[in-house]
């Protein structure tokens, strides 16, 4: 039998924050056999628009040391002793709410938070007002979180906040460098990171150019990005985890927000289907980057076509207090063309069904249906007299994650995952005027699962300990053709087999764990270590990452990567959190490396496994950041000490050598100084070490040319690049409803030109010396632009 | 077409960027030695050249190594010398060929020893050439492409295409125009010659030569370390068939010429 009580618009009277509060409570309470411990769950969510807040925190002021997180869709569940209680609801970024109360019985509450009149003055700037030591009392390691209120506060560049490229300003993290869209955390290959978004897996994460990453700001609710102690529920790369989480739509009122820039510009509408229950968000976004084109020279290239696009649209239904539907989908675009005779383009495009459900206030589960896709076509010529190619991979996902709530000291996360992969490594179609052959590769297939579980447990007051073991699975079948190569490369023989029958099954056991020990409020040492299997690989043998770079599965041929890495770290803050200070070091091994035999051909290959070596990697370093949280003054700076090398036994005669991302030196600085209400400015100064890179060591003639010599692989260094941007964000007056800023940036201020390749040129600049020279090739100078923000409910 | 996408990509950063030289150290290596050889069956002529490295940022000329002693040698084991030039060369003429046989080279250099074998395959002809109007595009002026007709025969064959026009030589390096027939095994063959776009008047000669594989290889990956481009991330020296670490190759090939004046 169930009794409900409802209780509407209370005024609850909370020590200072009386006039702040309008508290929407509603108490279910159910009957129960009679036992010590009672149960209190519930969800927390923004009072302004219904958004579950992921990480907001339930800490019982009268016991010790007793507390509990939301998952990541806003539920909670805490196990204490009947009787009367102090709870504390708290979130970075909101007003606490304490409540003293007497239970007897298990208790849903529903809560919702929000701002204090104070902080919403100066919304894109973040205050805080409580102990924010989230990075010292949690016991996850290694995890740069981006909520909702640190989103707001990123420099802007190009208008936009990107949380791609503020995530590369963090210790660990590299960008691949101008051009280039991927992106190395601790040493790790380009292709090792698991770049989530509504748990739909994204191929490519940046636009053209590098500039803009696929995510638009305005429709991400959080970020988070895994280093090392990576959890359980996370596999199949073995660097990183980077974690997208899009905003629901506001539940309770119609909002629009955007902006109109020089380089692009964006716009996203949300609402309530059905106020307080369900609601939809709808984000787009537009570059239109030709207008760098306007720099060139060419009169042809002036008239090229060169944009890219994106569209994030989400729906959610609360279908009880029980269970919550949820839909979302994006589709992006990188389109490059000069006239009808040229064209390229590229991108992800990915949809998601999920069901939340809660069985009872300790267990909670996810559901979820994927589908993910990325391809990229080539267009040259038209009809008869052109050809296209076209390559792609996409999955079907299906996955399910259990959150148990055991008790106050052990929250149990467990699940399943399987993913079907189709790869498409090219089909090439031409008209008959063009003498090639139509080619179509055979489709290859896999499939990829997993299985895990976990337990995050707290031992007294001070350790706590997230343990778990995840068991990951690969079974590469058909239908579809396997070969086997001898070491020279010719075939040695090839077997044809039938779909989803099996041609080769790995599997591995990838224990996680992570511990935290908390010497006070300000101080905590936390250590780490993950092994994780890695089962798709993406193979590039050019210097910098591009779309056309190619997914290949694991097979009888090309093994699972495997990465290993510990990690320690020392944390502490001063004057009340205001200064976070790190220190973290870590060592990672990897294995079953992929690399190149010379002169590769990747594009087009049906045998492609026969161009690859193997051999293994190791990185390791040392990352010290401070950051300042509050005040006018705040940001962060950041020094990383590290290396990255490889040793392959088919180069350099196995012969240890850098990896292309071994950057010995990297700092950021990232500042940011509100002047007044009405302006803020930021800055952001990158340095690092160049890149390692081969270059000749000697020169000869050959058949009538001048040939360099190759020297040993990543024996040199490009220069050192730094660069320095600036930002300036003006508030306009305020209407009601409607909020605007004009923001003003310059990217690399001094207009350093920093190096994307280097070419040895016979005499370059025609001086008749007969003498080689080194020609540098950068790609952007400096770059203003402008853009106007607006935000209106 | 590996070359197709490096160009367009690196073309997609030539529309912003800026090139200039600059001061870069590198790790000079001792010097090494260098042997080109080729056998010309249809100027049959045997010709090599000894030579060493030098530094990456050197002004100097290339050394040329005399007093060497070069022999071919056929496959029915009968060794002919080469003459001493005295400037680094050494040369044989009138050495007739028999083709789909095997040559070996043997070079002596003060007391090392060189050796390296190659196929000599049957050259195949052209059919004829033609050309075809192309109007002006991003990649290029209005011109006339060449097309060159071949019947490609049955297995695998690998083709350089070496063009005079008015009299000539193009040698640059990113001008060499080599193809196998792997996109178009066993059929008549029209392939463009998009090297270079002609105008009326010209006179174009094409040579096809006809490689064997292990040549073919050898100079598709001179060409491409050569032609500095940079981009590739697994940069090596190209495969040479010296018995001996030694850098250049020998080649033996034939090939066959065709003339065409370009009208309208």
């Amino acid at each position: 039998m169930v009794e409900t009580l409802n209780f509407t618009a209370i005024n609850y009277n909370s020590m200072k924050q009386k006039s702040y509060l309008i508290l929407m409570f509603f108490i279910t309470t159910f009957f129960y056999s009679f036992s010590q411990n009672i149960t209190i769950s519930g969800s927390i969510t923004d009072g302004r628009n219904g958004e579950d807040l992921f990480g907001a925190s339930v800490i019982v002021l009268d016991m010790s040391n007793t507390g509990a997180r939301t998952n990541v869709y806003g539920f909670y569940s805490l196990s204490i002793p009947a009787g009367k209680h102090q709870l504390a609801y708290r979130s970075t970024g909101f007003e606490e709410q304490i409540f003293d109360l007497t239970f007897t019985k298990d208790t849903l509450i529903n809560l919702e938070l929000f701002m204090s009149k104070e902080i919403q003055e100066l919304e894109e700037v973040a205050i805080t007002s409580k102990r924010s030591n989230n990075n010292i009392t949690s016991s996850q390691m290694e995890v740069t979180r981006l909520d909702p209120q640190s989103i707001k506060t990123i420099p802007i560049l190009f208008g936009e906040q990107d949380v791609m490229k503020t995530l590369q300003l963090t210790p660990g993290v590299k960008g691949g460098g101008e051009g280039s869209a991927g992106f190395y955390v601790r040493g790790g290959g380009a292709d090792q990171n698991l770049i989530l978004l509504d748990e739909s897996t994204v191929y490519n994460a940046s636009h053209l150019l590098g500039f803009f990453s696929v995510f638009n700001s305005d429709a991400i609710k959080d970020v988070a990005l895994y280093k090392s102690g990576i959890p359980a529920e996370y596999g199949g790369r073995a660097s990183s985890v980077m974690d997208v989480r899009m905003r629901d739509g506001n539940n309770k009122n119609f909002a629009a927000s955007g902006g109109i820039g020089l380089i692009s510009s964006r716009l996203t509408l949300e609402g309530p289907i059905v106020k307080d229950k369900s609601s939809f968000i709808v984000s787009g976004r537009r570059s239109y980057a030709d207008l760098f084109l306007v720099f060139a020279k060419d009169d042809q290239i002036k008239d090229a076509t060169l944009f890219f696009y994106d569209l994030n649209a989400k729906m959610n239904y609360k279908l009880s207090d029980k269970d919550r539907l949820y839909v979302s989908g994006y589709f992006g675009r990188d389109k490059f063309g000069l006239n009808e005779d040229f064209g390229f383009n590229w991108g992800n495009k990915t949809g998601t069904l999920r069901w939340n459900h809660l069985f009872n206030d300790k267990l909670f589960v996810n559901t979820s249906l994927i589908y993910s896709a990325f391809d990229y076509e080539f267009n040259i010529g038209q009809g008869e007299d052109g050809f296209g190619i076209r390559s792609s991979i996409s999955d079907f996902n299906i996955k399910q994650d259990y959150n148990y709530y055991l008790n106050n000291n052990n929250s149990v996360k467990f699940g399943v995952n399987a993913i079907h992969h189709t790869f498409e490594p090219g089909i090439l179609e031409s008209g008959s005027n063009v003498g090639f052959n139509q080619i179509n590769l055979d489709k290859r297939h896999a499939l990829e699962i997993g299985a895990y579980i976990q337990n995050e447990q707290k031992f007294g007051n001070r350790w706590a300990l997230m343990y778990g073991l995840r068991y990951s699975g690969f079974n590469y079948m058909g239908k579809g053709t396997a070969y086997e190569f001898a070491d020279n490369g010719e075939i040695e023989s090839e077997r044809t087999y039938g779909s989803w029958e099996s041609i080769k099954y790995y599997q591995g056991i990838e224990p996680r764990f992570s511990a935290s020990y908390i010497i006070n409020e300000s101080n905590s040492i936390k250590a780490g270590y993950n092994r994780i299997f890695q089962y798709i690989h993406q193979l590039s043998n050019t210097t910098t990452s591009s779309p056309t770079d190619v997914w290949v599965p694991t097979s009888n041929n090309v093994k699972p990567q495997i990465g290993d890495q510990i990690a320690l770290g020392y944390y502490k803050n001063f004057k009340k959190d205001e200064y976070q200070v790190s220190v973290e070091t870590y060592y990672k091994w990897l294995q079953n490396q992929i690399d190149y035999k010379p002169n590769a051909n990747l594009i087009l290959n049906g045998q492609i496994e026969r161009e690859l070596v193997y051999g293994k990697g190791r990185a390791y370093g040392v990352e010290f950041q401070i950051k300042k949280t509050k005040g006018d003054f705040t940001g962060w700076f950041n020094y990383t000490l590290s290396r990255a090398l490889r040793t392959f036994e088919d180069i350099d005669a196995g012969k240890e050598f850098s990896a292309r991302q071994d950057r010995i030196h990297d700092l950021n600085l990232v500042l940011t100084y509100n002047i007044n209400k009405k302006f803020v400015v930021s800055t952001s100064f990158v340095y690092y070490t160049g890149d390692a890179v081969t270059f000749p060591s000697a020169l000869y003639e050959m058949d009538g040319y001048q040939v360099p010599y190759v020297g040993n692989r990543n024996e040199n260094r490009l220069p050192d690049y730094h660069r320095l941007d600036l930002g300036l964000t003006w508030y306009l007056k305020e209407r009601k409803n409607y909020k605007h800023n004009l923001s003003f940036s310059v990217y690399n201020v001094y207009n350093r030109e920093n190096a994307f390749s280097i070419r040895f040129v016979d005499d370059f600049e025609d001086n008749q010396t007969g003498q080689t020279q080194a020609v540098q090739t950068a790609l952007f100078k400096m770059i203003p632009s402008i853009t106007y923000n607006f935000n209106f409910k | 077409m590996k070359n197709i996408f490096y160009i367009i990509v690196l073309f997609l950063f030539a529309t912003t960027s800026c090139q200039k030289v600059i001061d870069l150290p590198v790790n000079d290596t001792e010097p090494k030695m260098v042997i080109e050889a080729k056998y010309d069956a249809v100027k049959e002529e045997v010709f090599v050249k000894i030579s060493k490295t030098i530094n990456v940022f050197s002004a100097e000329a290339f050394p040329a190594i005399t007093g060497a002693s070069v022999e071919i040698i056929n496959s029915n084991g009968v060794v002919s010398p080469l003459t001493d030039q005295g400037d680094g060369t050494y040369l044989l003429e009138n050495y007739s060929p028999v083709y789909n046989s095997m040559y070996s080279i043997k070079i002596n250099v003060a007391g090392e020893v060189y050796q390296a074998t190659d196929a000599l395959v049957p050259v195949v002809p052209f059919d004829s050439l033609t050309t075809e109007f192309q109007p002006q595009s991003p990649f290029s002026d209005a011109g006339y492409v060449v097309y060159m007709h071949i019947t490609d025969p049955l297995g695998p064959n690998f083709y350089r295409v070496i063009r005079k026009v008015n009299g000539e030589y193009r040698r640059k390096i990113g001008e060499q125009f080599m193809f196998d027939d792997g996109f178009t095994e066993g059929n008549a063959q029209k392939v463009p010659m998009f090297s270079e776009l002609f105008q009326i008047q010209d006179t174009v000669q094409l040579e096809l030569i006809s490689y064997s594989e292990k040549s073919y290889k050898y100079f598709q990956e001179l060409r491409d370390i050569a032609s500095g481009s940079g981009a590739s991330a697994a940069p090596a020296n190209p495969t040479s068939n010296w018995s001996k670490e030694a850098l250049g190759h020998f080649a033996v090939y034939g090939y066959s010429t065709e003339i065409i004046i370009v009208k309208d």
